[in-house]
């Protein structure tokens, strides 16, 4: 005699056999002992789990889920000074570009693009200069040499130098950024039943 | 079907009333506790649970098809909530013995266990599953679903489904055998 298998005592007992193939596992167990048996077995089973009982909550959960629904603000005080940094980092960034291709001999397209930026240490020189002008009520700022015009480094030197400072500036504040963790729970939707 | 005052609830949700989002949570928190309790076992990490279901409730509930009853909903919600905790820790980890809900009890015979003892030995035996298994465990034996509707909510193919809770079934079958007849589990 051929017994019934596994598969089908398990859907035979959720109900989820058409009428024909219940009837002949029906017909089945009213004479076969072991399958009758391995049936009952799971019937205990079923209840057994049927019977566990309910867990009492001790403690309101409402409390703890409305602190976690309130909005948030979309910046706090530290995102916005990682994002000041970033924004300056790259405004240094594309100052110094310009610089840049002197270093990687990228032929006279560079310089000959229009509206072409002053060299930087034409640029640097300039700030510096503006700032030594600069004038508050009590404090003068001493005209001082520029200190990068005694490193002996060239214009394009100090671009590279610079800009790559500025570069790991950016994806640093980057990298902070997105540190930031998500929302608890997954993206998931969740179709209604 | 909803009654009207679950409808009238959910939207009232939907406009951001804080005492909505009160009542609603006091009405239902402890069915999806007790969902969570049975899935993972300790209390705190069960709260935790429930608080998160809650939460992605919320966030989603603008899609509830406001026709159906909450519950269920609810409870899917949590079993997935739960399934995405469990996936997080090594399948291969074993349980621990001070991570267990309750001591595990000495090998006796059956006879002398009291019934709350042996609805514990169950539940543990169930917290010993992998977690795949114990899903479809919740789903199909506390939330009665249709293997096609554990499919749905667990999103994973029908045949998976039925090969994980007939092996579940086995397992807890023979947990309990051994427990009838004394052994050590």
């Amino acid at each position: 005699m051929n017994h019934i298998t596994e598969e089908l005592l398990n859907e035979y007992l959720d109900q989820a056999l058409d009428q024909a193939a219940a009837g002949s596992i029906d017909r089945h167990l009213q004479s076969c002992r072991v399958c009758t048996a391995r049936m009952q077995g799971l019937q205990r089973l079923f209840e057994e789990l049927a019977a566990l009982p309910e867990e009492p909550l001790t403690r309101d959960l409402a409390p703890g889920i409305l602190a976690r629904l309130r909005p948030q603000p979309a910046f706090s005080f530290g995102k916005l000074l990682l994002l000041g940094q970033a924004g300056t980092a790259l405004t240094i960034l594309v100052l110094l570009a310009h610089n840049i291709p002197d270093n990687l001999n990228l032929g006279g397209f560079w310089h000959n693009a229009p509206g072409k930026l002053p060299d930087i240490q034409t640029f640097l020189l300039q700030a510096w200069l503006l700032a030594s002008r600069i004038q508050l009520p009590s404090v003068e700022f001493p005209t001082l040499p520029a200190p990068w015009l005694q490193t002996g480094l060239d214009s394009s030197s100090i671009s590279l130098i610079l800009a790559s400072t500025a570069a790991l500036w950016v994806v640093g504040n980057l990298l902070l950024l997105n540190k930031t963790p998500p929302a608890s729970g997954n993206t998931r939707h969740e179709k209604s039943s | 079907m909803q009654t009207n005052n679950e409808v009238e609830l959910v939207n009232q949700i939907l406009l951001k009333d804080q005492q909505a989002y009160t009542e609603f949570i006091h009405r239902y928190q402890a069915v999806v506790f007790n969902v969570a309790w049975r899935m993972l076992g300790i209390r705190e990490d069960a709260e935790d649970a429930a608080q998160d279901t809650f939460l992605r409730a919320f966030r989603f509930i603008k899609n509830f098809d406001r026709t159906r009853p909450i519950v269920p909903w609810l409870k899917q919600i949590a079993v997935n909530v739960c399934f995405d905790r469990l996936k997080r820790i090594p399948e291969e980890q074993p349980l621990e013995e001070d991570t267990l809900p309750y001591p595990d009890p000495a090998p006796g015979p059956e006879t002398q266990a009291s019934q709350r003892l042996r609805r514990e030995r169950i539940h543990l035996e169930i917290l010993k599953l992998p977690p795949r298994y114990r899903a479809v465990i919740e789903l199909r034996h506390f939330q009665e679903l249709r293997y096609h509707e554990i499919a749905r909510v667990l999103n994973r193919p029908l045949s998976d489904i039925k090969s994980d809770l007939f092996r579940a079934r086995k397992l807890l079958a023979a947990a309990l055998q051994e427990l009838n007849t004394g052994k050590s589990v």
